[in-house]
C-alpha cells in the first residue's frame, strides 16, 4: 500500500513521463513525416524496455513497494507508454483508408514493445 | 492524475502475479473509449474549446491513465511462467479490443454530444 509520498512519487513520474512522450512525439514528427506516427512508438518501446529492466530488478529484491517502482514502472513508464493514444492512431489510418498500415503499426508497436520488455529483464539480469 | 487513477483502480483491484491481468486490460480498454468520446467532443462537439484541452486530456490524463509497458510486462510475465495460451489471449484481446473501443468511443460521443441529421450545439451552447 502507497503512503502519500508514494502518490507524490507517482505524479511526479507521471508528469516527467507524459511530458517526454508529447516532446518525442513533437521531435519525431519534425524530424520524420510519415503516415506511421513513430514517436508514440518510440515512447512506447523505450517505455516497455525500461519497465523490462526495472520490474526484474524489483523482483530480484523481492519487493513491487519500493519508491524507486513507483517512480519508475508505475509513474513514468506508464505514462510514457500509451494504449489511448495509439489505439487513436490505429483508428485513424484505418479511416484513411490505409487499413495495411494500421494493421502494420498496430504489430510492429507490440511485438518491439514486447521484445523490449524481454531485451530489457535479460539485460537487467546480466547485469546483476 | 490519469496515473494516479491507473494505480487507484490496481489497488482496489489488484491482479495475483499469477493470473491474467484483467485489471491492466480493463484499464487499457476503458481509456480507448474515453479517447473515442473526447476526440468526438473536442472535434465536432465543442469546437471552439482551447486546442490545448487535447494533449492536456488526450496526451496528458488519458494517456497517464492507459499504459503500454505494463501490458508488455504483463504478457512478458506470462510467457515467463509457461502460460503462453494466456499470454496470446492478452495479446490478441488488447489489440483487437483497444481499435474496437476507440471506435465504440467516437460511437458513444456522437450519440451522447452531437445532434443528430447534421444539427449541432456549437461549443458555447447556441444551437447552429
Amino acid at each position: 500500500m502507497a503512503g502519500a509520498d508514494d502518490w507524490v512519487l507517482i505524479l511526479v513520474g507521471a508528469a516527467v513521463g507524459a511530458v517526454a512522450r508529447y516532446t518525442i512525439g513533437a521531435v519525431v514528427k519534425s524530424l520524420w513525416q510519415t503516415v506511421i506516427p513513430w514517436g508514440t512508438f518510440t515512447a512506447n518501446v523505450l517505455a516497455a524496455l525500461v519497465l523490462g529492466i526495472a520490474f526484474q530488478e524489483g523482483v530480484a529484491e523481492g519487493s513491487e513497494n519500493t519508491r524507486m517502482h513507483f517512480l519508475v514502472a508505475t509513474g513514468l513508464c506508464g505514462a510514457l507508454s500509451t494504449w489511448s493514444t495509439f489505439a487513436r492512431e490505429v483508428v485513424t489510418l484505418q479511416q484513411q483508408r490505409r487499413v495495411k498500415v494500421a494493421v502494420w503499426y498496430l504489430l510492429l508497436t507490440s511485438g518491439a514493445g514486447l521484445g523490449a520488455s524481454f531485451a530489457g529483464a535479460a539485460l537487467a539480469q546480466a547485469l546483476g | 492524475m490519469g496515473a494516479a487513477a491507473r494505480y487507484g483502480i490496481s489497488l482496489i483491484h489488484p491482479t495475483p502475479v499469477t493470473a491474467f491481468p484483467w485489471t491492466t486490460l480493463v484499464i487499457n480498454l476503458s481509456g480507448c473509449l474515453m479517447m473515442g468520446v473526447l476526440t468526438v467532443a473536442l472535434t465536432e462537439r465543442f469546437t471552439r474549446a482551447p486546442r490545448l484541452l487535447d494533449p492536456a486530456l488526450g496526451t496528458g490524463v488519458l494517456g497517464g491513465y492507459t499504459t503500454f509497458s505494463t501490458f508488455t510486462d504483463d504478457t512478458r510475465l506470462l510467457f515467463e511462467r509457461g502460460k503462453s495460451g494466456e499470454a496470446v489471449a492478452d495479446l490478441v484481446l488488447t489489440m483487437g479490443l483497444a481499435p474496437a473501443a476507440v471506435v465504440a468511443g467516437f460511437v458513444l460521443g456522437r450519440v451522447a454530444l452531437v445532434r443528430p441529421h447534421g444539427k449541432r450545439v456549437d461549443g458555447d451552447g447556441r444551437r447552429g
